[in-house]
């Protein structure tokens, strides 16, 4: 999902504007996914979602959340040092990029598409798939760059 | 509600640690408590702010210190009991319910709960295209209507 964003700018307009459909083309979808908004990370901003208040999480296209995102240090911190949360991740973000936080709701799930890697010019959808790790779609992570996908 | 809970912005915690390789399920009853959940809420006897009240509502010190799933457990016993279905088996347990049906009803939590956690494309950085499990939740609420129908069901 996050590839085909990538290589396809007019699929990355479509997820942008209305993620549960975008999802639903992939057939990424079921419980716990039914209104899902996608949110971008640019130079200028960097976009990180928690639940504060329970642990809700889109499990149509990330599976079940890890022990971490439903965990108080988590919860309670990401919203006032999600700098100091990023770093808990060895993840640092330029001082001049704005750190956005989505708190979901039952209602409606957040999805990060992360930025893409630099030097990824020539990789296909498939291989750009590879460099999407889940911590990047949440928002603790970054997509990762050719020469660290294991061989 | 305030309670447990409302985490934001709370000091404290400590840092965020993230366990490597982190499997699904610790503990093998972890699973069976998610299952049993999605199961006996597909009978539709509760929607999810139920369910989440029935898990928040408790003392902080429990909700802070318990794990997740046995926060679960506890919502789930809560809803089984506001919902008097415990009351309801007792009294079909003398009336020959067929024994048959709670074996096809633990069968079926178990398929619910391998159906939510199939993603195991997540588990490592890769994210391969494997296809998404597929849940028919109104096929799987009308089996699971099916299956407490008998067990519940008075001579």
């Amino acid at each position: 999902m996050v590839a085909k964003a990538w290589v396809d700018e007019s699929y990355r307009d479509r997820l942008l504007n209305n993620a549960t459909d975008a999802i639903a083309e992939l057939d990424f979808i079921g419980r716990q996914g039914e209104h899902m908004v996608a949110v971008e990370n640019t130079s200028q901003v960097h976009n990180m979602v928690v639940c504060t208040l329970c642990s809700c999480y889109p499990w149509p296209v990330l599976g079940l959340p890890p022990i971490w995102y439903k965990s108080p240090p988590y919860r309670s911190r990401v919203v006032i040092d999600p700098r100091g949360v990023l770093a808990d991740f060895g993840v640092s973000v330029p001082e001049n990029t704005e750190v956005r936080v989505w708190d979901s709701t039952a209602e409606v799930r957040y999805l990060v598409i992360p930025q893409r890697p630099h030097g990824t010019e020539d990789l296909s959808e498939e291989k750009l798939a590879n460099l999407v790790t889940r911590n990047s779609m949440i928002g603790t992570g970054m997509a990762l760059n050719s020469d660290e996908l294991e061989p | 509600m305030n309670g447990g809970q409302d985490l934001g912005g709370v000091m404290g915690f400590g840092p965020v640690i993230e366990e490597p390789n982190e499997p699904h399920f610790h503990k093998e009853w972890e699973a069976r408590v998610l299952g049993l959940t999605l199961a006996m809420g597909a009978l539709g006897l509760w929607n999810i702010d139920k369910g989440r009240h029935a898990r928040e509502n408790r003392p902080p010190s429990e909700y802070l210190s318990w794990s997740y799933y046995r926060i679960w457990l506890a919502g789930l016993e809560t809803l089984v009991a506001q919902c008097g279905l415990l009351d309801d088996l007792a009294t079909a347990s003398t009336k020959n319910v067929k024994p048959l049906a709670a074996d096809m009803f633990r069968r079926h939590f178990q398929k619910v709960a391998l159906q939510i956690v199939r993603p195991k494309r997540l588990q490592n950085t890769k994210l391969a295209t494997i296809s998404p499990p597929r849940i028919s939740t109104p096929r799987t609420t009308h089996v699971c209507r099916d299956i407490c129908a008998t067990m519940l069901a008075k001579s």
